[in-house]
C-alpha cells in the first residue's frame, strides 16, 4: 500500500498546488510561480495554439519539459499530477462509497481518445481551435473559474453573514468587516453540466474520461509507450489470480497479467501493491515484452482516417471571426480576432483575475465561434487603466502581455453617447458622471447649434477614447446605459506597439486642456 | 455651468465695491463688535503638507477641540480614483496621515478611513498611498466600501431632493467626523470640495444625477452628515478634467480649515480658477444651494480668515 499512499501524497499535493495558484491569480498578482503554470505544461493546448494560430507561443514551450518527462517516466501526468484526474478519482471513489455503481461497462474502449487527438490536431491544421470541450486542464481551470471558486465565496460569506451580528455585539472589528468580493462568471451552467458529463462517466467505470476520451492523455500515451520505465512481472512469481488486473483503475492489464497495454499505465503502482506473490515491480530500463508497433488493426486505421478526415469539413463549417459584431470588446493587447480564436483555450484565466469582474465568456457577443471567450462586459465591470492582469495570465497569449504605459494605449474601442437616453442631452439635468470618471480625459462637454449654447451634453473625443467602458459602467442611466462601448476601432495587433504619435498627441491634447470645448 | 453675463457682472462688482467701501468707512467701534459676533473661523495656511495641516488646526483651536479621549473619529478623505497623487484628484495620503496621527494624539480610541470609491478599491488604495501611509497605525481602520452592507438608511427631514439615503454607518457610529476634501474642479458641479466630498459616504450615487437635482441633493447631504471639522488639502488643485484627472494641477501648497462647511467650500472656490474661468460662490449652484438652506456663510465679509505663510 506504500505505493498508494504514495502516490496519493502527490497527487494532493499538485492539487493543492494549482489550487494555491489559482487563489493567487488576483491583484496584484504576487506568486512565486506563474499563476497559469498548469495550463504552461499543456502539450496539447501548445501543438493546438501553435498549428491554429500558426505562430509560437514561448511560455508553451514549458509544455516540452512534459513530454520530455513522459518520455523517460511514462504517463505519471494522469496518475500523479492532473488535477482533473485527481478530481476524477475522488468522485470515482465517493460514487463507489456512496453505493451509486449500479453498472459497469464490459470493456472500455480505448481507441476514442487518439480519434479524438487526430481529429483535433486536423482541425487546428485547418486553422481551428475546439479544445474547449476536451482538454482535460482547461475544463479544470474553467470549472475552479466558474463554479468552484464562486460557490466558496457564497458559501464563505454566508458563514461570516452568520457570525456578523454576534461580531458586531462583541465588537470584534476584523471578523464584522471580514467579506469576500463575490465573483459572478456567467454561462458558468456550460462548464457545469460538461463536468457533470465527464464525474459521470466514472459510473459506468473508472478513470473512463481518461481511459477513453481525454485527449491529453492520448498524447502522452503514445509517447509513454517508448518509455523505459515501466511495469515488470516476474512470470516466475505471477500465479495468474488477476488481482492486479481487476484492480488497474485504466484497465492497462492484459488478460494474461503479465502484459501491460503500451501507454495505458500511468504509473499508479496498485498492482505491484496488491499483488499477493509481489510479482509486479516499476523499473527503469527493462525490454518491452511485447513489440513496440503502435498495433494498427484495420478498424482502427479506419477510425483514425476518419477522424482525420471528419475534421475537414468540421473546420469548415465551425465559424470563426463574426463579422461586425460591435459588443465583442476584447481585453486591451488582444491578437487578431483569427488567430485570438485559434489561441484562447477558454480557461477563463482572464476571467478570474480581472480586477472589476467586467471580463465575462461570450454568449452570442463574439459570434458563435466566440463561445466562452472573454469579453469586456462594460456595465459589469470596466477595464481599469491601471491594470494588465489578463494579458499577464494568459497561457497562449491571446491577450498579450503588455507593459502599462503601452496597456493604456491599447485600444479595446469607443465610448459613443445616445443623446436621446442622456440625462444632461436628453433631460437637461446635471449628470456628466462620465465625463467625470473618464480616466483618459476624453469626454468633453459639447453644445449643440451654431454658437453651442443650445443644449449640452457630454461629447467623446475619439482621439483620445480607448473604450475601456469606465463611463459605460457608471451612466445613471437606468437599463442600457446612454454611453456605450462599441468595439469599432480596436486595435487587435500580433506584435508590435500600440503607442502612436497620433494617440500621443491626442493624450497631450488631453492633459493640457480637457476641455477643448470650452 | 451658468455664465456672468456683462451686466451681471458689473451688478456684481458694484456690489461688492460698495460693501468693501463700506467696511473701510466703518467707525472702528462698529468693526470690533463685529469682530465679537461668531463669525465662523477659517484658517489658511500655506507650507509643507504636514506642518501646514498642524497649524490650520491650531488656529482653530487645535485638535483638542474636536476631538476627546476614548472617541471614534471618521476620517472622509477622497479616495475615489485610482490615479496618482500628482493627478490631483484624490486626497494627499499625507494629510490624512497627519490627521490621523492628531486625532490618536489626542487620545482617539479609533480612526476609521472611509470613502466608497467609484474605481478598484486595490488600485485606489495602491495609486492614492493611503495603505502604506496608514500602515503602521494600528488604531486606524481604512476603509473602501464596495458592499451595501456598509450602508443603512436615514431620512432627510424637510429633503426636496432627497427623502432618505443610504449612509455609510459609520458616520453613525462616529464621535466626531473629519471631512478632508481635496480641492479640484468638477464637470458637473463646477468645483468638488467639501461638501460634494461626502458623496463618497452614501451608498447609491447614481440616483443624485439621475433621479433628483444634483445640487440641491448635494446641499441636503450636509443637513444630514453635519462634519465637526472640514480641512481641505488645496496642496495642488486639479483646476481642469476634474474630478478624476488628468487635467491642469495648480501647486497651491495650502490647507484650508473650518468648521462651517458652506464657507469653507466658498473661500477655495475663489482660491483658483476652476474650469479655466473665475467663479463666486454664488456661482457654485450647490454651495448657494446649501446656503440658502442656512448650512453656513457663503460671503467672504462674513468669514473671518486667519491666514499663516509658513514660508
Amino acid at each position: 500500500m506504500k505505493a498508494g499512499i504514495l502516490r496519493r501524497i502527490v497527487q494532493g499535493t499538485c492539487l493543492a498546488l494549482f489550487v494555491f495558484l489559482f487563489t493567487r491569480t488576483v491583484y496584484p498578482l504576487q506568486s512565486p510561480l506563474p499563476v497559469d503554470l498548469l495550463l504552461r505544461f499543456d502539450p496539447l493546448a501548445a501543438a493546438v495554439s501553435f498549428l491554429a494560430g500558426r505562430s509560437i507561443v514561448p511560455r508553451m514551450l514549458l509544455s516540452l519539459l512534459l513530454l520530455g518527462a513522459t518520455f523517460f517516466l511514462g504517463r505519471f501526468f494522469c496518475g500523479y499530477v492532473c488535477p482533473l484526474g485527481t478530481t476524477i478519482d475522488l468522485s470515482d471513489g465517493a460514487q463507489k462509497r456512496l453505493g451509486l455503481i449500479r453498472f459497469r461497462l464490459a470493456s472500455i474502449p480505448r481507441f476514442p481518445k487518439y480519434a479524438l487527438l487526430i481529429f483535433l490536431l486536423v482541425l487546428a491544421l485547418f486553422g481551428r481551435s475546439l479544445l474547449w470541450p476536451f482538454d482535460p486542464l482547461v475544463i479544470f481551470t474553467r470549472g475552479l473559474v466558474a463554479l468552484f471558486f464562486p460557490a466558496a465565496v457564497v458559501l464563505a460569506n454566508a458563514g461570516l453573514d452568520l457570525f456578523r451580528p454576534l461580531a458586531e455585539r462583541w465588537e470584534l472589528e476584523t471578523l464584522a468587516d471580514a467579506g469576500f468580493t463575490q465573483p459572478d462568471i456567467s454561462l458558468w451552467i456550460f462548464p457545469l453540466i460538461l463536468l457533470f458529463v465527464i464525474l459521470g462517466l466514472g459510473l459506468l467505470g473508472r478513470r473512463l474520461w481518461c481511459r477513453a476520451f481525454c485527449p491529453l492523455g492520448a498524447m502522452l500515451a503514445l509517447i509513454a509507450r517508448y518509455s523505459p520505465f515501466r511495469r515488470v512481472v516476474s512470470e516466475k512469481l505471477c500465479t495468474h489470480c488477476g488481482l492486479c488486473r481487476r484492480n488497474c483503475s485504466m484497465g492497462a492489464i492484459r488478460e494474461d497479467e503479465i502484459s501491460t497495454i503500451p501507454g495505458e499505465c500511468i504509473d499508479c503502482g496498485v498492482c505491484a501493491a496488491v499483488c499477493p506473490s509481489r510479482a509486479v515491480s516499476f523499473r527503469m530500463g527493462q525490454k518491452m515484452p511485447q513489440p513496440k508497433k503502435i498495433d494498427w488493426d484495420r478498424r482502427r486505421i479506419i477510425v483514425a482516417s476518419l477522424a482525420g478526415l471528419a475534421a475537414v469539413p468540421v473546420a469548415r463549417a465551425l465559424p470563426g471571426p463574426a463579422p461586425d459584431r460591435p459588443r465583442r470588446i476584447r481585453p486591451p493587447g488582444s491578437v487578431p480576432e483569427e488567430v485570438f480564436l485559434d489561441r484562447c483555450l477558454r480557461c477563463g484565466e482572464c476571467m478570474k483575475v480581472c480586477l472589476t469582474n467586467g471580463l465575462q465568456p461570450s454568449l452570442n457577443e463574439a459570434g458563435p465561434g466566440g463561445f466562452w471567450t472573454p469579453v469586456l462586459v462594460p456595465r459589469k465591470g470596466p477595464c481599469e487603466r491601471r491594470c494588465h492582469l489578463c494579458g499577464q495570465v494568459c497561457p497562449t497569449q491571446a491577450i498579450r502581455s503588455l507593459p502599462l504605459q503601452e496597456k493604456s494605449f491599447a485600444r479595446i474601442g469607443r465610448a459613443h453617447v445616445e443623446r436621446s437616453r442622456c440625462l444632461e442631452w436628453g433631460y437637461g439635468r446635471a449628470c456628466l458622471v462620465c465625463d467625470e470618471v473618464c480616466p483618459y480625459g476624453a469626454i468633453y462637454v459639447g453644445g449643440s447649434g451654431r454658437s453651442g449654447r443650445g443644449r449640452r451634453g457630454p461629447v467623446v473625443d475619439s482621439g483620445i477614447c480607448v473604450g475601456c467602458g469606465v463611463c459605460e459602467h457608471h451612466c445613471p442611466v437606468i437599463g442600457r446605459a446612454a454611453i456605450r462601448v462599441s468595439a469599432a476601432g480596436e486595435d487587435r495587433l500580433l506584435e508590435g506597439g500600440y503607442v502612436t504619435p497620433e494617440k500621443q498627441a491626442a493624450r497631450a491634447r488631453a492633459a493640457e486642456e480637457s476641455h477643448p470645448g470650452e | 455651468m451658468k455664465e456672468l453675463s456683462r451686466r451681471e457682472f458689473l451688478e456684481k462688482s458694484a456690489a461688492a465695491g460698495i460693501a468693501i467701501g463700506c467696511g473701510a468707512l466703518l467707525p472702528s467701534w462698529l468693526q470690533a463688535a463685529e469682530e465679537q459676533t461668531a463669525l465662523p473661523v477659517l484658517a489658511q495656511v500655506k507650507g509643507p503638507t504636514a506642518e501646514a495641516v498642524r497649524e490650520s488646526v491650531g488656529l482653530l483651536g487645535g485638535m483638542e477641540s474636536f476631538v476627546g479621549q476614548g472617541q471614534r473619529v471618521l476620517l472622509k478623505p477622497n479616495a475615489s480614483f485610482s490615479a496618482p497623487p500628482e493627478w490631483g484628484a484624490t486626497t494627499s495620503s499625507q494629510v490624512v496621515r497627519t490627521v490621523a496621527e492628531m486625532c490618536l494624539e489626542c487620545g482617539a480610541e479609533r480612526v476609521v478611513v472611509f470613502d466608497h470609491p467609484l474605481r478598484s478599491p486595490e488600485l485606489c488604495l495602491e495609486q492614492t498611498g493611503l495603505e502604506e501611509a496608514l500602515a503602521d497605525l494600528d488604531e486606524v481602520k481604512l476603509i473602501l466600501a464596495t458592499k451595501q452592507r456598509y450602508f443603512e438608511p436615514v431620512d432627510v427631514p424637510d429633503g426636496k431632493a432627497l427623502q432618505r439615503i443610504e449612509v455609510a454607518k459609520e458616520v453613525l457610529r462616529a464621535d466626531v467626523v473629519i471631512n478632508l476634501p481635496v480641492a479640484k474642479s468638477h464637470s458637473a458641479t463646477g468645483v468638488s470640495l467639501g461638501m460634494k466630498n461626502l458623496m463618497g459616504l452614501i451608498w447609491d450615487r447614481g440616483y443624485f444625477h439621475q433621479a433628483t437635482d444634483l445640487h440641491r441633493a448635494i446641499a441636503e447631504l450636509s443637513t444630514v452628515v453635519r462634519p465637526d471639522l472640514v480641512i481641505v488639502d488645496a496642496t495642488r488643485a486639479l483646476v481642469t478634467g476634474g474630478p478624476g484627472g488628468p487635467g491642469k494641477v495648480l501647486d497651491l501648497g495650502t490647507i484650508v480649515a473650518g468648521t462651517d462647511p458652506v464657507a469653507v467650500d466658498a473661500h477655495v472656490v475663489g482660491m483658483a480658477p476652476w474650469m479655466n474661468r473665475s467663479m463666486t460662490p454664488d456661482q457654485v449652484a450647490y454651495i448657494a444651494a446649501a446656503y440658502s438652506l442656512g448650512l453656513g456663510q457663503m460671503d467672504q465679509e462674513n468669514i473671518q480668515l486667519k491666514e499663516v505663510d509658513l514660508g
